[in-house]
């Protein structure tokens, strides 16, 4: 029975289903009345969506089995190769980055930010050429910027001091 | 003709020098970004969308025409060059198209491959003419509660077509549907789901949604095959061209791809993939040498190519007609329509003929100069395959970043978008398809609203979903679709049976 050594998240994904579909409908239960016509009618079509997510959930945990789930997560650990590693680690990285990028966006200004954004991530995924990856995101950044606000008329945060 | 006096003054915008000098350079940028392993068509018109925001209009869907047909035949190069394709509907192109190369054939390969795209493209727009306004026009009928209909029926058709299972189809389907309630209700002005976060008041643009999935989401996954040697194209050839004896095998075969791609692509949910695939599966039945398929057979590569053009442009009936779009590129390309402040759907012939109409002009003139571009200039553009992709995808984050930005000057958005790019990630893991949440997303608001104008015409009562013959016909299509698989199990047991 080869079929049912493979592993599937199936289950997994029934259950994250249900849960999110119960949590999402009591939030859709517990929002504020309209103050006009149908009282319930904001929290109608979010109490319907609920339920198809509960009952479509349901019906995949029914269908799966909590083994196939536990088989595909075992295969993961076996499986994984240096190389799995080496991308998740640059996943999480760029995630990282992301906040941080979101975070110093407007106090740095675009041309900044960016430039360490896409230099860093450049420098995770190439660690061996930091100066030229640099130089790199430093041209990017400072071209994209020229484009969205002179040739496209897209204001983007100004960087402090440098005022570009 | 009305018809004609409308396709004619769209042509004279698309041919304007300024227009002429846009889809030249959107179609280079978007083959750039479509060479890009992983990345393709949906993801070039992502992430280079913020370059048409402060145009007209009609420039910024010329700019998209370009972009999205350049992704298209960027898509294509890596597919034939390196065996790797931007996307799903270029997958059908590596059968054949690889070998060709191998086989020292690239040249024919790549004028091949732009010959098919190009006439498949050009004559899926005659279709397109042709049925838009009938399809448009009858749409008007609709009341909400068929709207409502409508698009649960392409939501039913998109998770049922969708790779996977179907009830995981569903399940992505109505995770987009909440995703599309959050934020303040139009109707009585309470916020629902916004967890008090002022930015989420205005909901959660469908555009993060998609830039997030196809960006990021893309981006990641490809970030396991960058450690991985890189494949190096081949970079000389000789006159790109194709010989009588391959012009003789191929035509009846793009003849004969193109209105199946047509009609594949003009269902919700079906798409390119889809298209080129049952175009390739069908020559091969149809050929009198079905094991040269794979090996290196021209007509391999030219069938799936003419299918995959006539699918994308059978893609934007749904969407410019009934505002539904049936695939993640025509998605973004409604999403920037309504950023330009015009809503696609039955009303946008008789509202905006200048733009339905500039559209298709400019897919016309796109074809053209996109086939033009990419026969000489092949050996220039595929250079950039040999740009390492360390360097070029931390570029396109930037870009969808930038983006992103562009759309709400709001760096909320970065962790809207970002969390929609893990949340693609993951969804590829546990292979839930993410096409049918894509679709829910867009076009939740307004099944909702249409849900319950429907209902407060008819004070409650739900008869109003099965009260006309309209609504029992879209019930019929989307219980065949959703039973589709049931009923295709039926038929084989009957003929195991006889």
């Amino acid at each position: 029975m080869e079929k049912q050594k493979k592993g599937n998240f199936d289950f997994l994904t029934g259950a994250i289903s249900v849960i999110f579909g119960i949590i999402y409908g009591i939030m859709a239960f517990g929002l504020k009345r309209s103050p006009m016509g149908d009282p319930m009618a904001p929290s109608i079509f979010p109490l319907i969506v609920s339920g198809g997510l509960v009952i479509f959930g349901v019906v995949l945990l029914l269908k799966s089995n909590l083994e196939a789930t536990k088989i595909a997560f075992r295969k993961i650990k076996e499986n994984t190769t240096a190389n799995d590693i080496l991308s998740r680690k640059m996943i999480i990285m760029t995630v990282v980055a992301a906040i941080v990028y979101a975070l110093i966006f407007h106090i740095l200004g675009y041309v900044i930010s960016t430039f360490l954004f896409v230099g860093f991530i450049m420098s995770v995924l190439e660690p061996k050429r930091i100066v030229k990856n640099l130089i790199t995101s430093a041209i990017f950044s400072i071209i994209v910027y020229y484009v969205f606000f002179y040739l496209l008329g897209i204001s983007l945060p100004m960087t402090p001091i440098l005022n570009i | 003709m009305d018809i004609l006096q409308h396709l004619m003054d769209g042509l004279l915008i698309a041919m304007q020098p300024y227009h002429l000098v846009l889809i030249t350079f959107g179609g280079i940028l978007g083959t750039i970004v479509g060479m890009l392993p992983g990345l393709g068509p949906a993801t070039g018109v992502a992430v280079l969308l913020p370059l048409t925001f402060s145009m007209s209009p009609t420039a910024a869907l010329i700019t998209m025409a370009g972009v999205y047909y350049g992704a298209m035949f960027g898509g294509s190069r890596s597919s034939i060059l390196i065996n790797t394709p931007g996307d799903g509907a270029a997958l059908a192109a590596t059968f054949d198209g690889y070998p060709m190369a191998m086989n020292g054939k690239a040249e024919s390969a790549l004028a091949i491959s732009a010959i098919a795209s190009f006439i498949g493209g050009l004559i899926s727009v005659v279709f397109l003419i042709a049925l838009a306004t009938p399809v448009a026009k009858f749409a008007l009928k609709f009341g909400p509660a068929e709207y409502f209909l409508l698009m649960v029926a392409a939501l039913a058709m998109t998770s049922s077509m969708a790779k996977g299972n179907m009830i995981k189809g569903f399940i992505s389907t109505l995770f987009g549907l909440a995703v599309a309630t959050v934020g303040i209700d139009a109707q009585s002005g309470i916020s629902r789901f916004t967890f008090n976060i002022l930015e989420l008041q205005t909901g959660i643009d469908f555009l993060v949604v998609i830039i997030g999935l196809y960006a990021i989401g893309e981006v990641f996954k490809a970030f396991s095959d960058i450690n991985s040697g890189k494949k190096i194209p081949q970079r000389k050839f000789g006159k790109i061209w194709i010989t009588k004896e391959e012009w003789k095998k191929s035509w009846p075969a793009i003849l004969r791809s193109t209105p199946l791609g047509f009609i594949v692509g003009a269902l919700p949910g079906a798409g390119g993939t889809m298209a080129s695939l049952m175009a390739y599966n069908n020559e091969k039945q149809l050929s009198k040498n079905p094991d040269d398929f794979g090996k290196g057979e021209i007509v391999g590569l030219a069938a799936p190519e003419a299918a995959n053009n006539a699918a994308s442009v059978g893609a934007f009936i749904p969407m410019l007609t009934l505002g539904i779009p049936g695939s993640g590129t025509t998605a973004i390309m409604m999403g920037a329509l309504l950023m330009l402040g015009i809503q696609p759907g039955p009303l946008l012939f008789t509202q905006h003929p200048d733009v339905a109409w500039g559209l298709i002009a400019s897919m016309i003139i796109g074809n053209f100069v996109l086939a033009i571009v990419n026969i000489p200039m092949a050996g220039l553009l595929v250079r950039v395959l040999s740009i390492p992709s360390k360097v070029l995808y931390p570029m396109v984050l930037g870009l969808a970043f930038v983006g992103t930005y562009a759309i709400s000057n709001s760096v909320i958005d970065f962790y809207i978008m970002v969390m929609f790019g893990i949340i693609g990630f993951f969804m590829e893991k546990a292979k839930i398809p993410s096409a049918p949440m894509i679709l829910a997303v867009i076009v939740g608001g307004t099944m909702e609203q249409s849900f319950r104008q429907a209902t407060r015409i008819s004070d409650g009562a739900l008869s109003v979903f099965w009260g006309s013959p309209l609504a029992i016909a879209l019930i019929a299509i989307t219980v065949i679709f959703v039973g589709f698989p049931g009923i295709k199990k039926g038929f084989a047991l009957l003929k195991s049976n006889k």
